[in-house]
């Protein structure tokens, strides 16, 4: 069994916030909470709170995106929609961040991700893929709020209260708390993380933001190599204002998951805008909560086979996503090649948005009324890779040829044409880069 | 009304412009047939190559054309005449707004717009306004004497923009919370108010500040840019300036795209026109001093011409002066310009107010005599203010633009010409033509005939017809009111390329290759050089070169010269790449060896003038209409 590390988010005097508590009062709590790891050495901590930012933010990523899916593009609410992927795309470029902190302190890449139902009490609130509603913004916002949020001490609690986790007896943790932990770790006062600096990584073996469509300094897009302790600091500050910032100037997801949720609250009370609750609920469609494809699973099972085939079609694609991600960041002495790769993982990523979206439209079960399904995001039985370059290539041969073979059984539904289409494409080009790099095995 | 009736809010802070200068004059740039001036056989990367050895006065290469409110907050706002609200809740909330800075014509200085889609006072769960634009901003009022402290590069220039918001794309979110909101969204219900305006004057641009105001690559010099570059950095290079501006109603006899109504002119000391309204009830004069009073150093202490005297000067009888009223010089003076935005209310008596407001004659605003710093500015009793800024059109293209006619702010039933002077893209005269206005608008027409830039300058007249500067000079840069074209070539048989032809190599050399080379940054969103590339992310060019996206900031290419030929080409290619056709996919899965340029480097820059024999046949089908779509 694996040894399980401990921590905790506690105020000075000892008292845990985990949301349930809170949530019992108005009040708002009277200090700053501080983040406690047991037992590890600065390194080690470093390493460790560097995967959990990671798992986090790849969760955060998957939810975001399958909340923004979620919101009817000729909706009341469609103007959100946009929003919501753009902050899902600069979780995605927080993730690459926290790739290159590892490389960076010297500690091996992750890009595994909190899954239902698995649960550790370091993530900001339980995994749950679920359409956009009041109790998922409270979630979001809560999450990504600044330790000392400027806000009404009504609204705060009001926001804990509809975060909802008390019922399962679930912590809910700020992300903010994490990165401000390995802030002060990255200090490095007292010289115990130096030795571990590996600065020549940043042009070997660190994601460059040219690679991946992001900006150097300026955001939304924050991703940069890292070559020093500063650099590793301004970095984290950046990813760190970007999520918790608010009255600062620039879009933040604090600030964005605020104006939403208090929309959507002003809408609901407002007994004078009766149109507006009905519009509000006719922006979400009724997509299913943790929907899966497995025998038995948490949350809904997705059993109409139209639905069933294009799920399975998704989780091939979210596979191969992850694939392309882990290779192009293990490929340390081949620029060419690890761009390329990248191009592979968007590739993907453009083609898990298209079988999201159709999704979305299909029902979950036959017997389940309006019930829709929904993006299963279904981790593979394992991200390892193989380590002997030709097995790899032979590995992501078999799983382009794999997904190209059933491409063709997949069932015709509205809007799929265009898709089948443009996943063969994908799926072709990927097939030759194959060929092209690696070779036939 | 607009930005000088009420409410208003106040705001000010930094503005970051990040555009790319390669394309500011030939040989590395042909603005007529919007093509880069290769050398023979050259490629994008050794056309980069080139230009980051000689680099001379390109301060941004990497330009991404961002331009974007950096802390800017709103600095208050009052609801009526002198009843500042400091305390408002909106006040200190923060404004953003980033769009795409992009010269219509990118060797001249008088065309520069800013393309954007949204603006968003507040934040959060606050009182909040959102309002989305009716088109782009462009500037106006354009001096190169704003700043009296040699500031490098531009940091001397000053220059005004105007966006409006249409009532329909607002939103103001807890406005019972702010009064300030609240008499805005009282006064939008009005059956005179179109929307929002805001006005904003940009000035004091100061250049290297990487690492000052930002966390890129610190570079002080071109010196240390080169260096970057040279070891592959692709450094972006943004010039901060400060921004102040006042946010307003847009009534239904306004012009959005340029400022208009009532405008005193500058003759000496002052640096822009002062726009000002007469409030006959409230009997309240309102000046707007945002761009007219020059700054003396990097710290943006205003330059003191002493107490100034606001009166009125009699056209019948001839010569007689009134005198208004007195501005101390605190009120044109820092803090209070940083208060108020440079917007001075003045309370006259009725009887000023109703000669301001109707007699014939016209208003002035000068230092005291004797003043050691002359500041002077009179009224120009008959204005023109066309409804469009700048126009992009393809050959073949009919356009029309309104161009409204007043006399004292106010339309007249006289009759009334408007002169029409073209000027070329060197600035020269080349013609002019008289046209009638009828009911305060004259209507200016034309057939976009052949590739080229031109600018339209309009002067009304009620008698003889006045004669026209020889040149686009700075007076009419600064004072004037005139329109940009620019006219695209058609490239009609890139955009006719048979299907079997269409391949990656045609699409790289015809149209991706110059912007890979002359705004390399675009290859860092998307390669532009690999087939793979712009075939993972067909959908992503679509929808970028969309002409239904041209008003927007995402539109590509940001430099909006791509020729509907060229656009025709790029989109069939992408298109038959989504789909997985042969030959798109197939070209561009594994990329080739870059192809060569496909002709020697282009003659330097040719006029309108030496094109007329060139006149293309056929417009394509993707034709973007009179204002780009």
């Amino acid at each position: 069994m694996r040894r399980q590390t401990r921590f905790q988010f506690l105020t000075p005097a000892g008292v845990s916030l985990a949301t349930d508590r809170v949530a019992e009062t108005d009040a708002e709590p009277e200090t700053e909470e501080r983040l406690v790891v047991e037992d590890l050495s600065p390194h080690e901590e470093v390493v460790f709170l560097l995967h959990t930012a990671a798992e986090t933010e790849h969760a955060l990523m998957v939810q975001y995106l399958y909340a923004a899916w979620s919101i009817d593009p000729g909706g009341a609410r469609a103007s959100w929609r946009p929003e919501l992927l753009q902050i899902a795309r600069e979780e995605m470029a927080h993730l690459a961040s926290v790739q290159n902190l590892l490389r960076f302190v010297g500690g091996p890449l992750n890009l595994e991700r909190e899954d239902v139902p698995f649960r550790t009490a370091w993530y900001p609130f339980p995994f749950e893929l679920e359409p956009l509603s009041r109790g998922s913004l409270a979630r979001y916002v809560a999450a990504e709020m600044p330790a000392r949020p400027p806000i009404d001490r009504r609204l705060l609690a009001r926001i804990r209260r509809d975060a909802g986790c008390h019922g399962r007896r679930q912590p809910l943790n700020r992300v903010g708390a994490l990165y401000a932990r390995l802030l002060e770790l990255f200090q490095d006062r007292s010289n115990a993380l130096a030795p571990f600096f590996r600065p020549g990584t940043a042009s070997s073996g660190q994601a460059r933001p040219e690679w991946w469509r992001a900006d150097v300094g300026r955001g939304p897009l924050y991703l940069r190599t890292i070559t020093s302790k500063e650099e590793a600091l301004t970095l984290l500050e950046d990813v760190a204002r970007q999520g918790e910032g608010y009255l600062a100037g620039g879009r933040t997801h604090f600030d964005t998951f605020l104006r939403m949720y208090d929309e959507w609250v002003a809408r609901e009370v407002d007994r004078d805008e009766k149109h507006h609750d009905a519009g509000t609920r006719h922006a979400i469609y009724p997509v299913a909560r943790n929907p899966y494809t497995g025998q038995d699973g948490e949350g809904s099972a997705i059993t109409a086979p139209e639905a069933f085939a294009w799920a399975v079609c998704f989780n091939q694609h979210y596979r191969l996503l992850l694939v392309w991600l882990s290779h192009s960041l293990l490929t340390l002495d081949d620029a060419e090649l690890a761009r390329g790769l990248a191009l592979r993982a968007f590739g993907e990523m453009l083609a898990i948005a298209d079988i999201g979206q159709l999704l979305t439209h299909l029902p979950l079960a036959r017997d389940r009324g309006r019930a829709r399904a929904g993006a299963p995001f279904e981790l593979p039985y394992t991200l390892a890779l193989p380590d002997r370059p030709e097995d790899l290539w032979a590995m992501e041969l078999d799983l382009v040829q794999q997904a190209r073979a059933r491409l063709a059984a997949l069932p015709a539904v509205e809007g799929s044409d265009r898709i089948k289409a443009s996943l063969g494409a994908t799926l072709e080009r990927a097939q030759r880069f194959i060929e092209h790099h690696g070779g036939r095995p | 009304m607009s930005v000088l009736g009420f409410p208003r809010l106040y705001l000010r802070g930094r503005i970051s412009w990040d555009p790319i200068v390669s394309n500011n004059g030939p040989p590395d740039y042909d603005a007529v047939n919007a093509t880069v001036g290769f050398r023979p056989g050259e490629t994008a990367g050794q056309f980069r190559q080139r230009h980051i050895e000689a680099l001379r006065g390109d301060w941004n290469y990497f330009g991404t054309h961002r331009a974007a409110f950096e802390s800017v907050v709103i600095t208050g706002g009052e609801r009526a005449a002198h009843r500042f609200e400091p305390d408002d809740p909106l006040v200190g909330a923060p404004v953003e707004l980033e769009g795409k800075l992009v010269d219509l014509d990118p060797y001249g200085v008088h065309t520069s717009q800013i393309f954007f889609d949204q603006l968003v006072v507040g934040a959060g769960a606050r009182p909040r306004l959102t309002g989305k634009p009716l088109a782009r901003m462009s500037s106006r009022w354009l001096t190169f004497r704003r700043n009296l402290g040699r500031l490098p590069i531009a940091g001397g220039a000053g220059a005004t923009f105007q966006a409006v918001f249409p009532r329909e794309s607002l939103d103001l979110d807890h406005a019972g919370r702010s009064p300030l909101l609240d008499a805005f969204r009282d006064r939008l219900k009005e059956r005179r108010a179109r929307g929002l305006m805001l006005r904003m004057s940009v000035y004091a641009t100061l250049y290297f500040r990487n690492g000052v105001e930002n966390r890129l690559p610190p570079a002080a010099s071109v010196a240390e840019l080169k260096a970057h570059y040279q070891a592959d950095r692709a450094v972006s290079n943004p010039a901060y300036g400060a921004v102040v501006g006042v946010i307003g109603l847009w009534r239904d006899d306004e012009v959005g795209a340029v400022p208009g109504g009532r405008l005193l002119i500058p003759s000496e000391g002052a640096v822009a026109p002062v726009a000002f309204e007469v409030d006959e009830p409230g009997k309240l004069l309102s000046l707007d001093l945002t761009a007219a009073v020059p700054e003396l150093n990097v710290e943006l202490d205003k330059q003191d011409f002493g107490a100034l005297e606001v009166g009125w000067r009699s056209s019948a009888p001839e010569g007689q002066e009134l005198r208004l009223a007195d501005l101390p010089a605190e009120a044109y003076a820092r803090p209070d310009y940083d208060a108020r935005s440079g917007i001075i209310d003045l309370d006259l008596s009725a009887a000023q107010i109703r000669t301001v407001a109707h007699e014939p004659g016209a208003l002035f605003l000068r230092s005291k005599a004797g003043a050691s710093q002359p500041f002077d500015l009179e009224e120009r009793v008959l204005t023109a203010t066309p409804e469009l800024a700048n126009v992009y059109l393809d050959p073949g293209t009919s356009w029309r633009l309104p161009v409204v006619v007043q006399e004292r702010g106010q339309r007249v039933a006289r009759p009334l010409q408007l002169l029409v002077a073209t000027y070329d893209l060197d600035g020269d005269l080349t013609g002019q033509r008289v046209i009638p206005v009828e009911e305060g608008r004259a209507l200016v027409e034309g057939v976009a005939e052949n590739p080229g830039l031109f600018t339209l300058a309009y002067f009304p007249f009620g008698g003889t017809p006045p004669e026209p500067p020889r040149g686009m000079d700075s007076g009419l840069i600064s004072t004037g009111a005139f329109t940009a074209f620019r006219v695209l070539p058609a490239d009609v048989e890139l955009g006719a390329v048979p299907d079997a032809e269409l391949t990656w190599d045609l699409v790289y050399r015809s149209v991706l290759m110059g912007y890979d080379a002359i705004a390399p940054r675009m290859s860092h969103v998307i390669r532009l050089d690999h087939g793979d590339a712009v075939a993972t992310f067909a959908r992503r060019f679509l929808e970028v070169t969309d002409p239904a996206n041209f008003e927007s900031g995402r539109y590509m290419p940001v430099t909006r010269d791509l020729s509907a030929g060229k656009r025709t080409l790029l989109r069939r290619f992408c298109q038959r790449a989504l789909v997985g056709s042969p030959g798109a996919n197939e070209a561009a899965a594994v990329p080739a060896p870059l192809p060569a340029a496909p002709r020697a480097a282009p003659p330097p820059s040719v006029k309108i003038s030496d094109l007329a024999a060139r006149r293309l046949a056929t417009a394509t089908g993707e034709d973007r209409g009179p204002e780009g779509g």
